[in-house]
């Protein structure tokens, strides 16, 4: 037996991991199941791949069987972990979806070995089986306007609530050929085959995910198939069992369409993003003779503060200069001050006459103590040395000498000279 | 059998697609502008109900939004730009209609409905909320139509989104505008504006709610001029007729209506309101 899985998700999924058709086989037993979880229901694809699981693993083709064992299945589905957004308001939609439960459509079969093909589904994907002459017989749709009618799923709420009817799963057996091909399709391929019975041909001839993508891209670009999750089961009768699963590599994805904002240009709020090159430079323009102006406006202000401050420094030079060069002798202003300063005057000068009268004083007695004989006066060397002769100041030098005082007798009297003469007339005195 | 064969000659002579071939994606979105009156009047009480009309219509509003979002919520847990949405408030200040988003989204025009969604103003009984109730001033309904108009011509303009279903545009009001004088001249001329603008699937929708709380029967979708005021037959007259998907969604809500039935309802309870938001909500 050759079993080959085509699988590619939509466009607007962009990955694979988030298609929402699931498949489960058993090539032993050659039982095999497919389930399209529907987009807007709550977590589809885990209630697909359930679904088909069980069926595999327990076959039944009694309707009413089925839909106990697919009820006892809800509560895998409803115990699995799901982690809602950490958006509060999608966690808000998440939670009203999964209280709407998960729903899928299904269609499963078994080949037997008496030669015929037991059926069993619910929903709008299709079987399709194709013999040595190219006759094509369908179940449970032949054709697309059955096909689009059908409003038949399996939904999680509807079978805790009993709701699902034995009515809803058609089942039937067909008689089979080893030289037959088996074909389970979900809706969107099952719409394309119906429509052209001869796209099987060339479904039949995929081998690789390229083609497949090929396939599908061109389809979907001639409108000719719905932009929706493409899953397939192809089975032929071979010797050997063979299992070939073309679906995308893992690095595959659907490029992402470009998000951009659409902002309303004529409704003024939002316009300054959306500007035309034309207002960008008007905009600009008006801005540069803002900054020009205000530019002006700051040289001007600049000579206006340096001016200011030329004519306050000249007021306080001015006001400086009248202080200093005010008349002396200017009228005086009957007040304390003046008053004041009068008699400081008066008494400043009885002190200078007081000073000057001591002075006088103070000669009249050096004069009565040192009596001037020579008139060649020695030129002074210190301040307060009195002026002598220099024969006197030899004399006096001479005597000193004798007397024991270190001088030398060169005629010039200084104050060292002065000060040993003192001490020793006055040594002489006591004496 | 005569209304679809001038359909058919219609769409071939304005070399127009055919609207029943198109899916709203995130390639091709659909824009939804929803005008909400926020006028004083909006303040009485809604019907019987114990709450105002501003209060009825911004939790319609909210529901209506999260109901978008469950329809573009993948299994991944990621939401689909199939939709973008704005909402235009008239009436809150005096003379002025503005953009009725608020918190984060203040200020903008349109925002998807993944953004809509990453920024609600907070959460009410574990549901996400991006509009509060106001009831403030008069009705300035032109501007407002005026504001949708501009914005529906430069969203058809841009990008791939002449390929896009047409935008719908939805006003709720209780009351007469206060902007278009006694002949209504200015907001007529607004709406036939409106109706030209088009994209390769259509032109652009106009749906009115009109809640008044006045006496009168209610006229959900007619298909004929309702015997109401003169202000109710105006909005019936500037409203366009239900498409192929809106009559289908308005019967599978219940509602009796034929072919060319107009996006009208009059006096309508809080249920019609919701629903009318839901039929005119393209799915």
């Amino acid at each position: 037996m050759s079993i080959k899985i085509l699988q590619l998700h939509k466009r607007a999924s962009y990955e694979y991991k988030y298609i929402q058709d699931r498949y489960a086989l058993s090539s032993d037993n050659s039982v095999f199941a497919l389930a399209d979880g529907t987009t807007q229901s709550f977590n589809s694809e885990l209630w697909a791949e359930i679904i088909t699981k069980e069926f595999v693993n327990n076959p039944n083709f009694l309707p009413q069987n089925l839909i106990t064992q697919f009820k006892e299945s809800v509560s895998a589905y409803k115990n699995a972990k799901f982690d809602f957004s950490p958006n509060p308001a999608k966690a808000s939609l998440e939670r009203a979806k999964q209280s709407k439960g998960g729903t899928a459509t299904f269609i499963g079969i078994r080949i037997n070995e008496r030669n015929n093909i037991e059926v069993i589904s619910c929903g709008d994907t299709n079987l399709f089986l194709l013999n040595s002459e190219n006759k094509i017989k369908t179940f449970p749709f032949s054709d697309i306007n059955s096909l689009d009618a059908n409003n038949h799923f399996v939904n999680t709420e509807v079978l805790l609530q009993n709701g699902i009817d034995e009515a809803f799963f058609k089942s039937t057996s067909l008689s089979y050929s080893q030289s037959d091909t088996i074909i389970l399709a979900t809706d969107a391929l099952s719409r394309l085959i119906l429509k052209k019975p001869d796209t099987i041909k060339d479904l039949l001839r995929i081998q690789t995910f390229e083609n497949l993508l090929e396939f599908c891209l061109k389809k979907w670009e001639a409108k000719e198939l719905e932009e929706d999750d493409i899953s397939a089961i192809i089975i032929t009768s071979e010797t050997n069992t063979d299992i070939k699963l073309i679906c995308p590599p893992n690095k595959f994805e659907f490029p992402k369409e470009k998000e951009e904002e659409f902002i309303p240009a004529s409704l003024t709020e939002n316009k300054p993003t959306k500007n035309s090159n034309m207002e960008m430079n008007e905009i600009r323009n008006q801005f540069n003779g803002v900054a020009k102006d205000m530019h002006h406006v700051k040289s001007k202000l600049k000579l206006h503060e340096i001016l200011l401050m030329v004519t306050v420094s000249l007021l306080m030079v001015n006001m400086l200069m009248m202080y200093l060069l005010r008349p002396k002798t200017s009228t005086p202003i009957p007040n304390k001050q003046n008053t004041e300063t009068i008699t400081e005057g008066k008494y400043e000068k009885k002190i200078k006459d007081l000073q000057s009268e001591i002075k006088t004083l103070k000669n009249k007695i050096s004069e009565t103590i040192v009596p001037t004989e020579s008139k060649e006066t020695v030129k002074e060397t210190e301040n307060n040395t009195k002026p002598i002769t220099k024969d006197e100041a030899k004399k006096r030098q001479q005597e000193l000498i004798k007397a024991g005082y270190k001088l030398t007798d060169d005629g010039i009297w200084g104050e060292q000279s002065e000060k040993a003469w003192q001490e020793y007339q006055s040594k002489k005195s006591k004496k | 059998m005569t209304d679809t064969k001038t359909e058919i000659y219609t769409i071939k002579k304005r070399n127009m697609h055919d609207i029943r071939n198109l899916t709203i994606s995130s390639t091709n979105p659909c824009l939804i502008v929803y005008l909400i009156d926020q006028s004083y009047s909006m303040s009485e009480q809604f019907g019987n109900a114990s709450h105002s009309k501003a209060f009825e219509v911004a939790e319609a509003i909210n529901d209506i939004i999260y109901e978008v979002g469950l329809r573009c919520i993948g299994s991944g847990g990621e939401l689909k730009n199939r939709f973008e949405i704005a909402i235009i408030g008239y009436g809150k200040e005096k003379n002025s209609a503005q953009s009725g988003w608020e918190g984060q989204l203040a200020g903008k025009w349109v925002v998807s409905i993944k953004n809509i969604f990453e920024y609600p103003l907070g959460q009410q009984n574990d549901k996400p909320i991006w509009i509060k109730p106001y009831a403030e001033q008069n009705t300035p309904m032109t501007k407002a139509f005026e504001n949708a108009k501009r914005l529906c011509n430069d969203w058809i303009n841009w990008g791939n989104h002449r390929d896009c279903h047409p935008p719908i545009i939805i006003n709720i009001t209780d009351g007469e505008a206060t902007d278009a004088g006694s002949s209504f001249a200015p907001l007529i001329n607004e709406s036939q504006q409106i109706k030209q603008l088009r994209t390769n699937y259509g032109s652009v929708n106009i749906l009115n709610i009109h809640i008044s709380s006045k006496a009168g029967d209610k006229s959900l979708f007619p298909n004929e001029t309702p015997s109401i005021d003169r202000f109710g037959k105006l909005l019936f007259d500037i409203s366009t007729p239900l498409d192929e998907n809106m009559i289908r969604i308005a019967l599978q809500k219940g509602y009796r209506i034929n072919n060319g039935a107009k996006g009208y309802v009059f006096n309508g309870n809080a249920s019609d309101l919701i629903n009318f938001l839901n039929i005119g909500t393209p799915q």
